[in-house]
């Protein structure tokens, strides 16, 4: 299960479990030190084992995250 | 209408071509699965060998019961300053053991995985690299990877 911040970057390189919550590059899991979100993105990522049945599937997370660069 | 005017002429410009569907049925419940976390977010042990960040195809073994202040990242593709903040933005190892505690899953693994993605050699990745780290996971009875990447 790979949690991407560039989907269609992790679809085309082949991974066969996409997850994608709304986040930078560097904060795949969601914002540091928000134990909530990052706890709620894993959770998810490892739930959408139980849902994917095909390869190549990408399933967006509600959960959002801008870096302040 | 023929679409080929010379044949076998090949272009100049690299173009990212997906490899051949990988997908092998998920058939155990969660709570019974032993978790590890592999990313290619350039993480490793303070007291490893950082990552060259010139290219390195080089993966590092991350024992299950290190503590998240003993870790660090040496990438050059991408900001590291969320993921000096807070490791588990990119490698939620504190979050992982919360869930094994809480019985959402069986285990943390008792290993896991750092390397360096974002180019380098890429046929080393594909022919060496992932094979051996998919070896290591087998090895230590692990039923699912999470990964962080891209």
């Amino acid at each position: 299960m790979l949690i991407a911040a560039l989907p269609p970057v992790a679809k085309q390189q082949g991974s066969p479990r996409i997850v994608a919550p709304m986040v930078p590059m560097g904060a795949n899991v969601g914002e540091p030190n928000n134990e909530v979100m990052q706890t709620a993105i894993l959770k998810d990522a490892l739930k959408a084992l139980e849902t994917i049945d095909t390869y190549g599937k990408v399933i967006p997370l509600p959960y959002e995250y801008k870096a302040k660069i | 209408m023929k679409l080929t005017v010379v044949e076998g002429l090949q272009s100049e410009i690299y173009v990212p071509i997906t490899p051949p569907p990988v997908f092998t049925p998920f058939t155990k419940e969660l709570k019974d699965c032993t978790v590890a976390l592999v990313s290619a977010a350039g993480i490793h042990m303070k007291s490893q060998k950082p990552f060259n960040l010139a290219g390195d195809f080089t993966y590092r073994e991350i024992p299950g019961d290190t503590p998240s202040s003993e870790l660090m990242v040496t990438h050059g593709g991408y900001d590291n300053t969320d993921v000096n903040r807070d490791i588990n933005c990119m490698f939620p190892i504190d979050r992982l053991r919360e869930l094994a505690k809480e019985g959402f899953i069986k285990a943390a693994a008792p290993v896991h995985i750092g390397f360096m993605g974002g180019g380098g050699n890429v046929k080393k990745f594909q022919e060496e690299t992932g094979p051996q780290i998919a070896e290591v996971l087998k090895r230590e009875g692990v039923d699912v990877a999470v990964l962080t990447a891209g």
